[in-house]
C-alpha cells in the first residue's frame, strides 16, 4: 500500500497530520474563541487543502504532479540559508564592509580555484580580478548603507 | 471650485528649472533605492524629509514626489530581472515578469512595467485632481461593516488564484491566514501563536516575508546550478543574447488594455482607502484581470499580467493623497510622511486645506503629474543598464543579490530578527516552489486578514453581536452581492476549464 503512495500524497498526509495536531492544540490555548477564530479558519483551510490534494491524487493518479527528485538541492537550501543568516549576524556585529568583503571573496575564491583546475595559470589573474571586485563592492555597499542611508548597527567591531 | 489664478501661480513654480532638477534627482534616487530588495521608498523619503526645513516647498515636494514615484516603479525592475521584488508592491509582477525575462523577453517586460506604471500613475493623479472631493466624501461612509464586506470581497480572490489546483490554493491561503494571525490580538492584545517567543509578539513583518518567499527560492535555484553544473549555469540571461531582443511595440501595449484599465481603476480605488496599500492593489488587479484576459500565458509569462500588476501598484500613488488632502487622514506610511512634510511647511491638513492653501495643493497636483514623464525618462534610461546587469555571470550576480537582500531586509527596520524571518520564509518559499503551491493566495490572505479581522470584530463590538449589522447599509449590500456573484462567476469558469 505504502509503495503505491506518491511523494505528493505522503507530504500532503504529513501536512494534514501536523495541522490537525495544531488545530487540536488550539483547544488547550487560554484564549477566547473569538481570538482563535482566524487561527482556526487558517488551520481549517490548511486541513481542507491538504485533504483535497490527497483526494485528487487518488481520484486521478495519472494527473499527480511530478515532483523534482534531485535531492542534491537539499544541502544547497540548507547552505544558502545558513550563509545568508550568518552574513546578517556578522555584518551587524563585525562590520558591513569587512563582512561583505569576506563573504564575497570567500565565495569567489572557491569559484576561482574550481574554474582554474583545467587552466592552472589563470588562477592568479582570476583571484586578482575577484579581489578588486570584492573591494569595490564592499566599499559601495558601505558608502550607500552606512554613510548615505545611515542604517543603525549596534557597535560593530570593525567597519 | 476651480481657481484659475491659483493654478497659474502653481504652474510658474512647477515648470521652473530648479523644480525639474529636484524631481529628476528624486526619481533617480527612488528608482535606484526601489530596485534594492527590501529597501522600500519609505526610507529615502524619510531621509529627505528634514530638508523640508531648509528648501522651498516646490523643491522639497519635487524631491519627495519624485522619490515616491520612482521608488514605486523601481521595485518592478528587479522583480522582472531577478525574481526579487524591490518593494512589496512589485511582488505581484514576479510571476509574469520573470517568466517573460527567462523566455528572452526581459526588455519587453521591463518596458511594459514602466509604461503600465506611468499609465496607472497618470490615471490616479487625474482622479486625485478632478474627483478628490467627491471620493473623499465617500470615504467616511466606509465604516467597519462596509470595510468587512470590502475585505471579504478581496479575500474571495483567493478562489481566483486557486482555480487550477484548489487543494494547493487553499494550502497557500491557509498559510497566509496563519502567518497573519501570529502576534498580538488586534482587539484584546492577547498573544497568539507566539509560543512564548518575544520577537514574534509584533507579528511577522511583511518585507522580510516577501523578500524571503520570492527572492530566496530563485537564489537557491541559481546557486544550485552554479555549484552542481557550472558549465551549464554560465551567464545568467544569456538567452537574451541569442534572441536579440526587441522592445515593446505600441500594438503590444494597446493589446494589454484590460490589465491597464483594471489595474488603474482598482489601484486608484484601493489606494484611496486607508489600509490596503500598493501590494494588495497589485495582487487584486492581477487576480481580477486573470478572469478577463484572453492571454493563455497569463500568470506564466504574460505582458498583460505585468501591465495589470504594475498599473495597480502605481495607481495607488496619486490615490493615497485623496484621504490626506480631503480629511487629513494619512491612509499609508507614505501619506503620513508627506503629511509630516506638509506640516513642516506650516500647512495644517484637513477638510479646508484645498480652500485655505489652494496654490500649495495645486502645486502638489502639478508636481504629481509632472513627475510622470521624468519617471518615464529615467526608467527608460535605466532599463538597458539593468538588462546588461542581468547578463553578468551567475556566480557573480546571485551571491551579490543574496547579500543585498539581507542588508536591505535589515535596513528596512534594523531588527536582526527580520533576517531570520527572511531566511525561514525563503525555505518555505522553496518548499512552495518544489511542491507547486502558488504564492498569490498566501500574500493576499496575509495582507487582508488583519484588516478583515479588525473591521469584522469592530463591527461585532459596535452591533453587540448582531450579525445583521454587516448588511445594514446599501454599500455593504452591494459589496456582498458582488462577492457572491464573483464567486459564482469564478466557480462557473472553473467548471468550464475542467470540462
Amino acid at each position: 500500500m505504502l509503495k503505491r503512495l506518491s511523494i505528493n500524497t505522503i507530504i500532503s498526509s504529513l501536512l494534514f497530520l501536523v495541522f490537525a495536531g495544531i488545530f487540536y492544540y488550539t483547544y488547550f490555548e487560554r484564549l477566547r474563541p473569538v481570538e482563535l477564530l482566524i487561527p482556526r479558519i487558517s488551520l481549517g483551510l490548511l486541513l481542507v487543502g491538504s485533504l483535497l490534494v490527497i483526494i485528487g491524487d487518488f481520484r486521478k493518479p495519472m494527473m499527480v504532479r511530478r515532483l523534482n527528485r534531485d535531492w542534491t538541492i537539499l544541502p544547497i537550501v540548507a547552505g544558502v540559508s545558513l550563509i545568508m543568516y550568518l552574513y546578517g549576524q556578522a555584518f551587524i556585529y563585525i562590520g558591513l564592509a569587512t563582512t561583505t568583503f569576506v563573504f564575497l571573496m570567500g565565495w569567489w575564491l572557491y569559484v576561482a580555484i574550481r574554474d582554474s583546475r583545467e587552466e592552472p595559470s589563470s588562477l592568479l589573474p582570476r583571484i586578482t580580478k575577484y579581489f578588486l571586485l570584492a573591494v569595490v563592492l564592499s566599499g559601495v555597499v558601505y558608502l550607500f548603507f552606512i554613510v548615505l542611508l545611515r542604517i543603525y548597527l549596534p557597535r560593530p567591531l570593525l567597519f | 471650485m476651480f481657481d484659475l489664478e491659483a493654478m497659474q501661480a502653481a504652474f510658474y513654480v512647477v515648470f521652473a528649472f530648479d523644480t525639474a532638477l529636484f524631481i529628476l534627482l528624486g526619481v533617480a534616487v527612488g528608482i535606484s533605492v526601489g530596485a534594492i530588495p527590501g529597501l522600500a521608498h519609505n526610507l529615502p523619503i524619510a531621509l529627505v524629509l528634514p530638508l523640508s526645513f531648509f528648501l522651498p516647498f516646490h523643491q522639497t515636494m519635487g524631491l519627495l514626489v519624485g522619490t515616491y514615484k520612482g521608488g514605486t516603479y523601481g521595485g518592478s525592475i528587479t522583480a522582472i530581472s531577478f525574481s526579487t521584488p524591490g518593494t512589496p508592491g512589485a511582488a505581484a509582477t514576479v510571476a509574469d515578469g520573470y517568466a517573460l525575462f527567462k523566455a528572452g523577453k526581459g526588455v519587453k517586460a521591463l518596458q511594459m512595467g514602466l509604461y503600465a506604471s506611468v499609465t496607472g500613475d497618470v490615471f490616479s493623479d487625474l482622479v486625485l485632481i478632478f474627483v478628490a472631493v467627491p471620493i473623499g466624501l465617500l470615504a467616511p461612509r466606509f465604516g467597519p461593516a462596509e470595510l468587512t464586506a470590502l475585505y471579504f470581497l478581496s479575500l474571495s480572490l483567493v478562489i481566483v488564484f486557486s482555480t487550477e489546483d484548489p487543494g494547493r490554493g487553499l494550502l497557500s491561503a491557509g498559510f497566509g491566514f496563519l502567518l497573519a494571525s501570529v502576534g498580538r490580538d488586534i482587539v484584546t492584545g492577547s498573544l497568539r501563536l507566539t509560543f512564548g517567543f518575544r520577537p514574534l509578539e509584533a507579528g511577522i513583518p511583511l518585507v522580510p516575508l516577501l523578500m524571503g518567499l520570492f527572492a530566496m527560492p530563485e537564489i537557491i535555484k541559481q546557486m544550485h546550478g552554479v555549484i552542481m553544473d557550472p558549465e551549464k549555469a554560465g551567464k545568467y540571461g544569456e538567452v537574451i543574447d541569442t534572441l536579440k531582443e526587441k522592445g515593446l511595440t505600441l500594438k503590444e501595449y494597446i493589446s494589454c488594455w484590460r490589465g491597464l484599465i483594471i489595474g488603474s481603476l482598482l489601484g486608484t480605488f484601493l489606494g484611496a482607502l486607508p489600509g490596503p496599500g500598493a501590494t494588495l492593489a497589485a495582487y487584486t488587479s492581477h487576480g481580477v484581470t486573470s478572469r478577463f484576459t484572453r492571454d493563455p500565458d497569463y500568470g506564466k509569462g504574460s505582458l498583460e499580467g505585468v501591465a495589470a500588476a504594475e498599473a495597480g501598484n502605481n495607481a495607488t500613488c496619486g490615490a493615497t493623497f485623496i484621504p490626506l488632502l480631503t480629511f487629513g487622514i494619512p491612509g499609508s506610511t507614505i501619506a503620513a510622511l508627506f503629511m509630516a512634510a506638509l506640516i513642516m511647511q506650516g500647512i495644517p491638513l484637513g477638510p479646508r486645506v484645498i480652500v485655505d492653501h489652494t496654490v500649495i495643493i495645486y502645486t502638489l497636483f502639478l508636481l504629481l503629474l509632472v513627475a510622470n514623464p521624468f519617471n518615464l525618462l529615467v526608467g527608460r534610461l535605466l532599463i538597458p543598464v539593468y538588462s546588461k546587469m542581468a547578463k553578468m555571470k551567475a556566480e557573480v550576480i546571485w551571491p551579490l543579490i543574496g547579500l543585498l537582500l539581507i542588508i536591505g531586509t535589515y535596513a528596512y527596520s534594523t531588527r536582526p530578527f527580520d533576517i531570520a524571518i527572511c531566511v525561514l520564509a525563503g525555505v518555505l518559499g522553496y518548499f512552495f516552489y518544489w511542491y507547486g503551491i502558488p504564492l498569490g493566495p498566501l500574500i493576499l490572505a496575509y495582507l487582508v486578514t488583519p484588516l478583515f479581522e479588525a473591521s469584522f470584530r469592530q463591527s461585532l463590538i459596535i452591533s453587540r453581536g448582531d450579525w445583521s449589522f454587516f448588511i445594514g447599509s446599501n454599500i455593504s449590500k452591494v459589496l456582498w452581492i458582488i462577492t457572491a456573484l464573483s464567486i459564482l462567476f469564478f466557480l462557473k469558469g472553473r467548471k468550464k476549464v475542467l470540462k
